[in-house]
């Protein structure tokens, strides 16, 4: 099999995966906030009791506005998302370099650094939630910055510096179909 | 740009059609139309090689340079 046939089969897959995604991701977010007072700290826990993930009961109102936040991040996620399963959709027609591509790279590249920022807020409003019905003096706000980010802020400048790379490539394509 | 394909003149001139040309040449009638039209990047030594050996004259005949300033 040669290489743009690879290319061909693996896109088609990763298109339906990513399809697959777009449509999972936002339904976790509105289970999660629709479930979030019967949800458990850990997923699994052997011999022990789980202890619910917030202390007391969020009322409905926190919950929308948990929700509402929530939707920032999944915004900037599901843009990254439709942006590489275009990408996935051009390659899997076998269409490898054209200025589409570059946009594509771009955006992803913005949607990456978007979506760090976004959760940071969305972190920080959760926190304030979750502990919301503390006692005064016990409330929280936290403002995180861990690798995690720090990985996704270095991919998003890698996909940045990819997008400058596909550039180059569409104008040696461009050349390459201009000479006769 | 100021290099002008006079490819026209010289098909006429030889009175050959350019699929005709095409097909000598090896290359597609649609390569042929930008090459025609002006809108090439660049152009192989090879095909310029098979052009003027099937139209019988010399590479400044096809590309003219006139100075656009």
């Amino acid at each position: 099999m040669d290489n743009l046939s690879k290319i061909k089969k693996i896109s088609k897959n990763f298109h339906l995966l990513l399809s697959f995604l777009l449509v999972v991701i936002p339904l976790y977010y509105i289970l999660y906030w629709v479930f979030i007072n019967y949800l458990p700290d850990t997923p699994i826990t052997v011999n022990t009791p789980s202890t619910p993930l917030i202390p007391y009961k969020l009322p409905i109102k926190l919950q929308v506005i948990g929700f509402i936040t929530s939707l920032l991040p999944l915004s900037a996620l599901t843009y990254g998302l439709l942006n590489i399963r275009k990408l996935f959709s051009f390659y899997k027609e076998g269409v490898i370099f054209s200025f589409e591509h570059v946009s594509i790279f771009k955006n992803t590249s913005k949607a990456l650094l978007l979506w760090v920022l976004l959760s940071i807020i969305y972190e920080s409003v959760k926190s304030v939630l979750f502990s919301a019905g503390n006692p005064p003096g016990s409330r929280v706000v936290e403002v995180g910055f861990s690798s995690a980010e720090i990985t996704t802020l270095m991919v998003g400048g890698i996909v940045l510096v990819i997008a400058w790379v596909m550039d180059e490539g569409r104008i040696l394509t461009e050349e390459k179909e201009l000479t006769i | 740009m100021s290099i002008i394909v006079n490819l026209d003149v010289i098909l006429a001139m030889r009175k050959m059609k350019s699929v005709e040309l095409a097909k000598l040449v090896g290359i597609t009638e649609q390569n042929l139309s930008i090459l025609k039209t002006g809108k090439a990047k660049a152009i192989r030594i090879s095909t310029l090689d098979a052009i003027c050996k099937h139209l019988e004259c010399q590479p400044g005949d096809i590309l003219e340079y006139k100075n656009h300033e």
